[in-house]
Parts: C-alpha cells; structure tokens; sequence
C-alpha cells in the first residue's frame, strides 16, 4: 500500500515558492524539484519543505508560532490512530461531517494550517485531493507518518510559510484555514494569501477566534497555572490522551501569539477579496442559514444586531471548546484585485 | 387476499406485504430512513411495499402487528412491582413513553397508515400477533417443511426469551417457554456490553471475537451465571445483571466475577476480552444443543426451524446442523424483530384465514431480495445529479469485465436488483473482493468498512462448488451457517505462526482463500444460487473460468455504523466515501480513477 508523496492532481498545485505560476514541480528522489530553474527542494526528515521565512515584518510573531508548534504538534493523534477510525470519529462529528458533505466528490481542497493532519485524511474522503501545510515540521511529521502507514493516497503534506505559499493561484476548489490566521502576524493579510489560491466560483473558508467568545478562555488562561488543566471543558470531557490534553491546554492557554475576530471583521476581509458570504458555522442566529441544509449553501448574513446578539450566545456554547468559529465564503468570477 | 405485517416500537421497525400467501415485498425501515437498527413507525417501508404490490390500504385485507405491546407494559410493570424500589429511575423514564405511545398504539398505527396517502384502514382491520408466534411464524411458514420443530430464543418479546414450538400445514403452536428476565439473547447482550460493544448490534463483533480466545470462563458462567439443565432450559442468577432495573446490563457483582469494569469502547482489546467472548459463544452453543436434543425428543421431528435473534449466531446453526439431532434446518434470514413482520402477516394468512400453504423446493423467502430494485433510468439520473463518470457495459461483457477487476484485487461495489430483506447483503447490496488475496482482509476491514481489524469476511460461493471448499454441502443462502475450510485448502501454519496470540493470529495465511478463513479456519457461508440469483451466480461464474476460483469475498455495502445502502444515490456515496475500485449498478459501471 506504498502511496506516493503526492497524487498527480496535487502536485500539478505547486510551484516554487516566491516563483510564478509557471514554475512548476516534480517530484525527484528525495523531494521535488523545479524543471525551469533547476532548483531543488529536498525533504526535511522526509517531509517536503517549500518554506521560505517571512523577510522583515512580522518576522518575530511567525517564528515564536513556529518554534510553539515544532515543540506542541497539534491537535496530535491519540495513541494510534487507525485510519479508520479516524473516518469513524470524522463522521461522527457534526462539524467535520457538514464540512466533507458541502466539499463534496473529486475536489482539490487545500488546508492552510493542516497541523498533525486529521482534517486533512478525513476530508481527502469522497475522492478528494487535499494538501495541507503547515510551518511545524513536528506536526506534519505526524501528518506524513499517518499517510503512509495507512497508505492514502490523496493527502498530501508540504512545510510551507501561510505569507508565502508554494501552490499556484487558482488552483483549488476549495481553501481552508481552519483556526489559523489568528496565529499569523497579520491575519487579514494571510487571508488575502490564502484567498488567491481558490478559483474563481470555488469556496473559501476560515475559522476563528471570536472576539466575545474567547474571553472566557482568556480568563482561564489567568487561572489555570493555579487551578490546573481540568476547568476545561476539553480535556475535562474530550480528551482522552495525556499527550494530546497536554498540547490542548498549550495551543489553548500558552500560546506566543493569537488575535480575536468578529464576524464581521470577515465579512469586510471578504468584502476586499471579491468573496461572496454563503454561511457561518455556528449560523447567525434569525438568519436563514440556521435552516440550510448545506454548510455551502448561500444564506444572508443578517444584520449587525443579530450578528452580535450571536456572538454573545456563543458564550453559552462554543465558548467552552475554544470560541472558534467559521465562515464561509465564495470567491467571485474574475481576478482579485 | 392482503396481509401487511408491521413491526416497529423496539429494535428494527419493518413491513412486509404478503399476497395469497405469498410475500410480495419486504424492506426494513432503517434502509429508508437511514438511521441504523431505526425502532419509528416504518411509513417509508410500508409505502414501498403498498406501491411494490400496486395497491392502496383500501385493498389490503388485514394489517398484523408483530407483538402485544399491552403483554410487554404488564411484563414492565410486574418486573419494576418485583425489584421495587430498585428501578425507580429507568421505570420513571419508561413509563410515560409506554403510556403516550405503546398502549395506545392501536390508534398510532392506524394513524400511522392513513397518513401515508395511499388510501386508508379502520381499527378493525388491526390485528396483534404475540411476539414469538410472530417469530416461529416467520420461521416455519416460508420454510421447505410440511412439518417442522421450531425454536425461537432472542433477547425477550413480551414475557418469553424462548419458546419451542411446532409447525404442521396451516398451523404454528408453541409448546412451551422460558420467561423474562431469564434470557440466553440477554446473557450474550450482557457478554456485548461487557466487551465495550454496542448491545443489539455488537452482537456480531463478540461472535467474531470468539475464535481469538479459549473458553477459560466458560465454567464460571456455567456455575455462578446460567445454570442449565440437561433438557437445556435454564435460569440466570440475576444478581449480577442490571438490566430489569437499571439503564446498564451488568451490575458490580459482575465486574467483580470477572476482575474489573466493562471494558471502554476507546480501551483495545485484550486476550482476556477474546477469552470472554470465547466463553459466552461456547455456553450459547451448548445450551441451544441441548435444547435442541430435547426439542428432538419431545416433537419426533426430523426438521427444525429457527427464529430470533439468537439464531442470527450462525456459529451456534452450524453446529446444530452438524451435531445436532435434525437431519433439516431452516433458519428464517431477518431472524430479528425485522422478521417479525413477515411472520405476523403469514400467520394472519395462514391461521387465521385458513389459507393453503405449499412448501417449495427450498423456501419461500426468495433469497430474501424482498426489497425495492431500481432500474436504469433512476440509477443515470441519481449519477447524473451527482455529476459522475459512468460507462454502460452491455450484456455478458460485464460479468467478464467485473471478473477480471476482481482477480487484479479491485473491491467493487455490487448493486444489483431488489434489496435483501434482513441484516445481510447477499449479492444485491454487497461489496465484493478476491479470496486468494493476502491483503483483503485488512484492505476491506481499514479503509473500506473502517471498522476493527479483526473482523472476519464472509464467503460466497457457487452452491455447487461449495464442498470443493468447505465442510459442508447443503444450502446456505442467507449466510448464517459457519462450516469449516476444507482440510486440503488449509496451509500448513509455521511453528512461530503456531504461537502467536490475540489478535496477532490475524496476520497468518491459513488457506488458499485467506480473506474468507477465519482464524479457527471457519466461514460464514452464502450459497450461490442461479434460480434466486442469476447475476451473482453468473459473476462467480465468469470468475471462477478466470481465476479457477468459486468465492468471492462478500461483505456488506455500508460503512460501519450505517445501514445497507437502498438506492442507487446511497451507492454512489458509500462508493466515493471509500477506497472501492469500481462501483456496478445494473449494467453501469463506474471506475474511482476516472472520477
């Protein structure tokens, strides 16, 4: 069950990192290489690396998130996970579930923050193609190892930098950023990155912290140095894996750099990049989208009033799990500006 | 003259449609609705069945239902009155449920039907069968006896876990039976629940567990759980089971019995899991054997029917067909609650009607594909919504072409005219493999069922071949005999492989069909047959001229923990949720790689 680095659909997405579109890539003995400028790009411990550090800006915020995740791979499988069930535990997951139904069959999806790589596996189901990346060569080892014992064949992992992405413009069906940009340095800026990689007509989605319900979290991050890992909700009923509670409770409370958003901080990103709003997961509350059946499916996205009426009952509700939230989006016909 | 038979309100709701006395149609609702072992009003299996048949509820002459809900409420109340006040919780959580929906349930069927707006019935056209008679109904009726012994054992259906009884022409009496709480289903429930497996459902997974271990707690059970008579009735020591009083099966006592607590469906299983489900599996079997010898005894038959959930255990029917004392054995395929439908409206037909009954050559369940087909029209369309790449292969092309993806290890998606009625997919609504590969088993189990790696896969086989391959040579069509492999197609096993323990003997070849060999060298047998099933028996046909081989690896067509897929459009998405080669609706065939 040997599966390739990366399927024929997937590598055709990449290109040298800081090149054109036109430069491409192959895959060569030990990592891939760029046929029109001769350079290569060997694996790093087996893990294929595009990565090119930020110049300048933000410099600092990028590599203490890194040097975080090299040393916390996260979310990180518990004990051994089978691929299986991993699909079992996909399935059974609302979110996860909506998600790989509104993806739907023979897509190309890319994950920008894929960490150790379970959404990736899961949602290269329905004979998708899904790359993820990352900066943690920690995580995606993890990624890589799961892929090829298990032999899939249409994940693929690749170290890139979220400021400098080594894929060509348009060349998914569908991008995610699944609570990530507001580990970046500027994360309106990595969202017009991540935005230039899906097709015109494609899906675009990001999830984030939100900005009323986060704060519950921030409160516990004062108390739990004192009152130990078991006030969260997580780790109290979720987790089961000593590792992977440890590295929840870090990515959580310990982490070098995170910034909350609104919805409608997103729906302004989105006005900027050409994109359409289709849906929010959990849905504004009085929308239409509470009814739709699909997490794609276009809905309004009500008014300011109901927008913050929503965001302050997810202190009832997501608040507890990390106040992350997702809004969907579809990219316009035409190029971004 | 029109019988529909109903069960629902417990495990498996279900209808069957039974026309002269002969079954027209029969679906599970769970296929409909979706949700796996689905206990609603089954409106969507009803409405197959009216529309299969062509007809309206005006027409229809009786409607049965499978059991007598009031018989079930007094069993409640009498357990809850006897155990009081232990019980206080789950009673206080049951009753209100009984006292909205199941005692009034005469007028919730009624509603039921005349919501469904295909005509309409009276109350007066309701009848209610018992739950066991239901049972032995479904067993003897479409059986090949003029005259046959029946026994019935599952978890419990109003009072009785266990019910012998006698099938002769028109009529089925039941003779004697064993009462709640004493109950062999609810001993291997407990034995279920234990193991960290689902309790109506994961059944299945002990039973298929049972070969990685030893008995060693079979004579703990015998003296301190179950104590069985030589005429094989028996009594439970419920001190340590739970399940008339509380919401779990077992009780601290048990624990204690067994050194520690139910095992956590996340915690992996160990040898002495494997043990204890070796152990409950080998108690099963003796105490059906001896019931069965004394069933002998008393009735003089040389035929024997089956029904229940416990005759699901297709490792305890081989050996009450090998051991055991009858030269016949019938086993009704939805020996479940399913089942209870066909049963309740045979009988209505039969016994109470007085109708004539003509024993075929093999049986009446017609390989038991009971259930909606759909033609070529339905099957492009729900491909076409789904935008996916498809050719049409005339004719024999197909079973050449299907053989030869087979033999170069493809798993292909077999969706072939009417559904099976029952738990199992047998040819119909199945995914088929290569036996002689090495990989099959884990490739199937891991990224294609994504369940447990230790799970067998069943074989089917030509009925002709079928002692060319196996220890047996009797039909088998609905899979729930287990025979051995032939000793002259079992390899010898090295000394090292000898020794290895638990789930590890998973990893030796045994045969040269080893996805199908289970690790005690036993298979779950389906026969072929080309009278019930021309297509499939034409595939093994066309493969057996390829490859010289007869089998073919056959396992359900669903992922864990969904139902069998019905339609053309549940295929297509069982199909791209997987790692399946090709998928074969009709003559139309899709490719993965083309997609």
């Amino acid at each position: 069950m040997a599966a390739p680095m990366f399927s024929a659909r997937l590598l055709g997405t990449l290109k040298r990192p800081g090149g054109s579109d036109g430069d491409g890539l192959d895959l060569s003995d030990d990592g891939l290489r760029c046929p029109s400028t001769g350079e290569t790009f060997p694996n790093i411990d087996g893990i294929p690396s595009l990565y090119m550090p930020s110049p300048g800006e933000g410099k600092d915020v990028t590599a203490r998130v890194k040097s975080f995740y090299e040393e916390h791979p996260f979310p990180s499988y518990e004990g051994l996970e089978e691929f299986g069930e991993l699909v079992n535990k996909g399935s059974h997951n609302p979110f996860a579930a909506r998600l790989l139904e509104g993806i739907g069959y023979n897509k190309l999806v890319l994950e920008c923050g894929c960490g150790t790589g379970q959404l990736t596996h899961f949602l290269q189901l329905n004979n998708n193609h899904v790359l993820g990346i990352d900066l943690s060569l920690s995580s995606l080892r993890l990624a890589v190892e799961h892929k090829l014992r298990n032999g899939l064949e249409r994940s693929a992992f690749a170290q890139m930098n979220i400021f400098d992405l080594a894929v060509k413009d348009g060349a998914f069906d569908v991008v995610i950023a699944h609570g990530v940009l507001h580990h970046t340095f500027d994360a309106r800026r990595a969202f017009g990155h991540i935005v230039r990689k899906v097709k015109p007509g494609g899906i675009v989605m990001v999830g984030l912290y939100n900005r009323y319900a986060r704060v519950p979290t921030w409160l516990r991050s004062k108390a739990i140095g004192i009152l130990g890992p078991r006030i969260d909700y997580v780790v109290r009923n979720r987790i089961r894996d000593a590792r992977k509670a440890e590295i929840w409770v870090k990515d959580q409370y310990y982490n070098p750099h995170e910034t909350w958003h609104s919805i409608d901080h997103v729906l302004h990103w989105f006005d900027q990049n050409g994109v359409e709003y289709l849906n929010c997961s959990p849905p504004i509350l009085g929308s239409d989208g509470e009814d739709a059946a699909s997490l794609f499916d276009r809905t309004r996205p009500g008014t300011p009033y109901q927008r913050v009426v929503t965001q302050l009952s997810w202190l009832a509700s997501i608040a507890r799990e990390g106040a992350l939230f997702d809004v969907v989006g579809r990219r316009r016909e035409g190029p971004v500006v | 003259m029109l019988v529909l038979g109903i069960s629902a309100f417990y495990h498996d709701s279900a209808a069957a449609l039974v026309r002269d006395g002969e079954i027209v149609a029969a679906a599970q609702q769970e296929r409909f609705s979706r949700k796996k072992h689905d206990s609603e009003f089954p409106a969507e299996a009803i409405a197959y069945c009216l529309d299969e048949a062509g007809v309206t509820l005006d027409q229809v002459d009786h409607v049965g239902f499978y059991d007598k809900p009031l018989l079930t409420f007094d069993r409640l109340l009498e357990t809850y009155l006897a155990f009081a006040p232990r019980g206080l919780p789950s009673f206080v959580a049951a009753i209100p449920v009984w006292v909205k929906q199941k005692i009034l349930q005469k007028s919730l069927v009624v509603k039921g039907l005349n919501a469904l707006e295909r005509g309409a019935v009276g109350e007066d056209k309701v009848l209610f069968g018992f739950h066991h008679h239901s049972h032995a109904a479904s067993a003897f009726y479409p059986s090949p006896f003029d005259e046959a012994a029946v026994l019935v054992m599952d978890g419990v259906g109003e009072w009785a876990t266990t019910s012998t009884g006698l099938g002769r022409g028109r009529e089925v009496t039941l003779l004697n039976e064993i009462r709640f709480p004493h109950s062999l289903g609810m001993l291997y429930s407990a034995f279920t629940y234990y193991l960290g497996f689902a309790v109506n459902d994961g059944e299945y997974k002990v039973m298929g567990l049972a070969p990685y271990g030893e008995p060693k707690y079979a004579p703990t059970i015998l003296d301190t759980l179950i104590d069985v008579k030589h005429d094989g009735s028996y009594r439970l020591d419920m001190t340590y089971f739970n399940y008339c009083t509380g919401l779990t099966m077992t009780n601290g006592r048990f624990d204690a019995l067994f050194g520690g607590p139910p095992r956590k469906p996340s915690q992996p299983l160990t040898q002495r899991d494997m043990d204890l489900a070796r152990s409950v599996q080998a108690v099963t079997e003796e105490v059906i054997l001896r019931m069965c010898r004394s069933l002998h005894a008393d009735t003089g038959q040389r035929n024997l029917c089956l029904a229940g959930g416990v005759a699901l255990n297709c490792v305890a029917n081989g050996r009450v067909l090998r051991e055991g004392p009858f030269e016949n054995v019938w086993i009704q395929p939805a020996a479940g609650d399913a089942g209870g439908a066909v049963g309740v409206a045979l009988a209505i037909a039969h016994q109470m009607n007085g109708l004539d009954r003509a024993p075929r050559n093999r049986d009446a369940m017609q390989g038991a594909y009971l259930g909606p087909a759909f033609g070529d029209d339905r099957i492009r369309a729900d491909l076409d919504r789904r935008g996916a790449r498809y050719e049409v292969v005339a004719g024999d092309m197909l079973f050449e072409r299907i053989a030869e993806e087979l033999a170069a290890e493809k798993v292909v998606g077999w969706f072939q005219g009417r559904m099976e009625f029952g738990p199992r997919a047998l040819g119909n609504r199945s995914i088929l493999g290569d036996p002689r590969s090495e990989r099959m088993q884990r490739l199937l189990n891991l990224k294609i069922k994504y369940r447990e790696g230790f799970r067998p896969f069943a074989p089917a086989v030509l009925r002709e071949d079928v002692s060319r391959y196996f220890e047996m040579d009797s039909d088998s069509p609905y899979m729930l005999l287990v025979a051995p492999v032939s000793e002259d197609r079992r390899q010898e096993v090295s000394d090292a492989d000898a020794a290895r323990q638990g789930l590890d003997k998973l990893h030796v070849v045994r045969s040269d069909i080893p996805a199908i060999t289970h690790v005690d060298y036993s298979a779950r047998i389906q026969t072929v047959h080309e009278d019930t099933n021309p297509r499939f028996h034409r595939l093994l046909q066309a493969f057996r001229t390829r490859t010289g081989c007869g089998v073919l690896v056959n396992t359900s067509f669903n992922v864990r923990d969904e139902p069998i897929v019905c339609t053309p459009d549940d295929a297509y998405r069982c199909f791209m949720a997987t790692e399946m080669d090709v998928l074969v609706l009709g003559n139309t065939v899709l490719r993965k790689e083309e997609q």
